[in-house]
């Protein structure tokens, strides 16, 4: 019964957005509802899916993800391609602060134990430690953006070798065509799934263990989440984001404190300017958080195994989180997004800049794990 | 932890109200679907746009 009444919010909800903010934002919330259910639901984690790999040779976390890209760009690229004045994709230049930022936001999530993602949906699943998180990766973001332009004038790693005169996207839909650009996406795809495959299959074998059963979660948590982003590309004419609405949060709050953005090289132009003075519930990315945090809610209390940790953690992995928060949101502006954002976003939109944080963010992973073995996080 | 529960989306929904009373205007609404609306989003987005 008390699960039941969960969902009377939810409706209350959509029926107050809907009416205060239009049609196109009550759809927006309920998508966010969506995918805080199927995220909470299958438990789709970008972070633990890496972990898995990397500490238990498990791969199916990683072979999920591409399933998921997979199926995002085979959806998501002819709508690019044909409708581009209404629907533009994730592209972003190839600069030092994505692989930089990348790289300390692979790091970051590991410690923190969620990603963009990830945080959000377990702060709305009730874990403490993502309560945390939360308001640190609001200030990171906040941060983060308002540096971003700082980081963008130290240029990128193809400019430095002289393959580019300056730090632009790669966008392989405009370069060689859809056609090309879906071959690629998914080859690149089916790569990664495989290489993990193999490599959890000989590091199992040179132990005496075997790779474990497939989780069926990770399948229809992946198929889901791409149906749900696919869908929300349609409705809001841009991919599915979380860390941009984080970071608009603090502007707000900031501006409420009576601080003045005008100034700032982010947000103080369009169109960030115009969004911190308008209400919260007209910012497509702000409205769609708001529905995963919830939707996670409700579909954690349907399934209690969801959420393994309910109490509180300790007061040093309490500043560990904290660190980690701020770490993930401002390193998240540098590399023009998190794992939904930069990566499921990027690559899904066929720009080679969601390939590059991919395989820094993992590189930092590799690291974070280890930090976190070493303080005994559990 | 049930009560931790209240108290987070007590103070989110809190959060939102007040945000709400200070920043109110009327609004261009755009159409249900980006797609077919002729319109290019204007929202932003982590990518940097």
């Amino acid at each position: 019964m008390y699960r039941f009444l969960l969902l009377g919010p939810a409706f209350l909800g959509w029926i107050a957005v809907t009416l205060q903010a239009g049609l196109r934002a009550g759809f927006l919330l309920l998508l966010g509802l969506g995918f805080g259910a199927a995220l909470s639901a299958s438990r789709f984690g970008f972070t633990t899916g890496w972990r898995n790999l990397i500490v238990r040779k498990d791969p199916w976390g990683m072979i999920g993800q591409m399933i998921m890209m997979a199926i995002c760009a085979v959806l998501s690229f002819p709508l690019l391609a044909n409708f581009g004045h209404e629907i533009a994709g994730a592209v972003a230049p190839i600069t030092w602060g994505l692989v930089i930022g990348a790289v300390l936001f692979g790091f970051a999530m590991q410690l923190a134990d969620g990603c963009g993602s990830g945080t959000l949906y377990k702060a709305g699943a009730s874990s403490p430690t993502s309560w945390v998180v939360l308001p640190a990766f609001i200030a990171g973001s906040f941060v983060g953006a308002s540096h971003q332009h700082a980081w963008e004038s130290l240029g990128g790693p193809l400019q430095a070798i002289g393959l580019q005169q300056e730090a632009a996207p790669i966008d392989l839909i405009t370069a060689s065509g859809m056609p090309i650009a879906l071959t690629l996406t998914l080859l690149g795809c089916a790569a990664v799934a495989a290489a993990s495959y193999l490599y959890a299959k000989r590091s199992t074998t040179q132990t005496g263990h075997q790779i474990p059963a497939v989780p069926s979660r990770w399948v229809w948590g992946a198929v889901v989440i791409a149906v749900l982003y696919a869908i929300h590309l349609v409705v809001a004419g841009q991919p599915w984001g979380i860390v941009y609405g984080l970071g608009l949060w603090g502007a707000k709050f900031v501006t409420a404190l009576g601080a003045d953005l005008s100034a700032d090289t982010f947000w103080g132009v369009a169109p960030h300017i115009e969004r911190i003075s308008e209400p919260v519930l007209w910012d497509v990315t702000s409205v769609t958080n708001i529905g995963l945090l919830y939707g996670a809610l409700i579909a954690n209390r349907w399934n209690t195994d969801a959420i393994t940790r309910r109490s509180w953690p300790s007061a040093t992995q309490l500043l560990i989180s904290i660190f980690a928060g701020c770490l993930m949101g401002y390193s998240a502006r540098l590399a023009y997004g998190c794992n939904v954002g930069a990566y499921l976003g990027g690559v899904a939109s066929g720009s080679i800049h969601g390939w590059v944080w991919f395989a820094f963010a993992f590189l930092g992973s590799i690291g974070g794990v280890a930090a976190r073995m070493k303080a005994r996080i559990e | 932890m049930t009560r931790g529960v209240i108290i987070f989306w007590a103070i989110f929904v809190l959060v939102i109200g007040i945000d709400y009373r200070l920043t109110d205007r009327p609004r261009l609404e755009p159409k249900p679907f980006a797609l077919g609306s002729g319109e290019a989003s204007s929202s932003g987005h982590c990518s940097g746009k």
